[in-house]
């Protein structure tokens, strides 16, 4: 168990007797929580604070009776709701593509990948200004769908939403993504 | 795009992520068999996601190692803490050292005048003494030699006579 993981631990066993079951949610859901934000385009740090925040959010989290499954949709809410913020604040996807594609390699060499497929720094800058730019009502939908494999009964879920408009938001955005990929000239291959 | 291909395009992405009906899949791959355009739209569809999915997994792997590298930070903010602690220690101790040294080495002294009224206070005591030991002999003087070393000890505090006068008054 890690530093952090350690000192949630101890939040729990003070709280267990008010609020059952919330953290430990939250602690079963921090790598997803973490790639939601992530996926948001939140830095680093951000992504850390976001946690943070969430955890907190956790241990005052109105539910006592609730199911696994409800708990981890109403952190997830908290989670997007939180990035959202952030965006709001800050740019996302500050990191260049040349950095990205740097670090990629840098990764698949550890790890021997053999599926490499060939990524153009100048593809990536498209698809990374077009993610930086998207609708902020369109982005929490492509993570979860297509970052985190949630549906979009899933989804509509934990955003509130009716399950038409997750898949009307899906489209949307996927077709600002391509359009933009096509209007610079790319040709898929 | 003509107007069949707006149609077409309202479907593709559900087509690519294989969300649509099989008469529906069809449709959509029987245009895509005669149209160009929404082949490249289809493409595009596809290549931008594959794009977007590295600056994703990129990005959560920047998080993730900050996640990791979390432990080695605290510890570095614990080393600055202590030598913080220490360094606090030290500017108490060096002030303390200084202060000590320099009042040690320039004590403070005596006018010719305060030592002079200090012989003054001592010959005063002294003779007050002698006379209250003088009366304290008479048992009908009791009481005004212990008055009188009372007097001694609250007006001539510092002196010897002051000391013998108190054991006296106790």
């Amino acid at each position: 168990m890690n530093e952090t993981n350690a000192d949630f631990a101890d939040l729990t066993a003070g709280q267990r007797s008010s609020k059952p079951g919330l953290l430990d949610i939250f602690l079963g859901e921090q790598p997803r929580l973490r790639r939601i934000a992530a996926g948001m385009g939140l830095s680093a740090s951000d992504v850390e604070d976001v946690l943070q925040d969430v955890s907190v959010k956790a241990l005052k989290g109105p539910v006592n009776s609730q199911s696994k499954e409800q708990g981890a949709r109403w952190l997830i809410k908290v989670a997007v709701n939180r990035c959202l913020m952030e965006h709001r604040r800050r740019k996302r996807f500050a990191g260049r593509a040349c950095e990205i594609l740097k670090r990629r390699s840098e990764i698949r060499a550890s790890t021997k990948a053999t599926d490499e497929k060939v990524i153009q720094a100048e593809e990536l800058d498209i698809v990374r200004s077009s993610l930086q730019n998207l609708d902020d009502s369109l982005v929490p939908s492509l993570v979860l769908r297509y970052f985190c494999d949630l549906n979009s009964m899933e989804i509509a879920d934990i955003l509130d939403l009716p399950a038409s408009t997750v898949r009307s938001r899906l489209r949307d955005a996927r077709m600002v993504l391509a359009r933009d990929l096509l209007k610079r000239g790319v040709e898929p291959q | 795009m003509r107007e069949s291909c707006k149609e077409i395009a309202d479907m593709l992405v559900d087509y690519a992520d294989g969300q649509l009906s099989a008469e529906q899949s069809r449709t959509v791959g029987d245009h895509l068999a005669r149209c160009d355009d929404c082949r490249k739209l289809l493409g595009g569809l596809q290549r931008s996601l594959d794009l977007a999915q590295v600056i994703w997994q990129d990005s959560l792997h920047q998080a993730e190692r900050i996640h990791i590298g979390r432990p080695a930070r605290v510890a570095r903010h614990r080393w600055l803490q202590y030598a913080a602690a220490a360094a606090v220690i030290l500017v108490i101790s060096a002030t303390s050292i200084i202060w000590r040294t320099v009042h040690r080495a320039a004590p403070k002294q005596p006018t010719f005048a305060e030592i002079e009224q200090k012989i003054t206070e001592a010959g005063n005591a002294a003779k007050l003494l002698a006379a209250a030991d003088l009366l304290g002999g008479y048992s009908e003087a009791e009481t005004i030699a212990r008055q009188q070393y009372r007097r001694i000890v609250e007006t001539y505090p510092d002196t010897s006579a002051a000391s013998k006068a108190k054991l006296q008054v106790e």
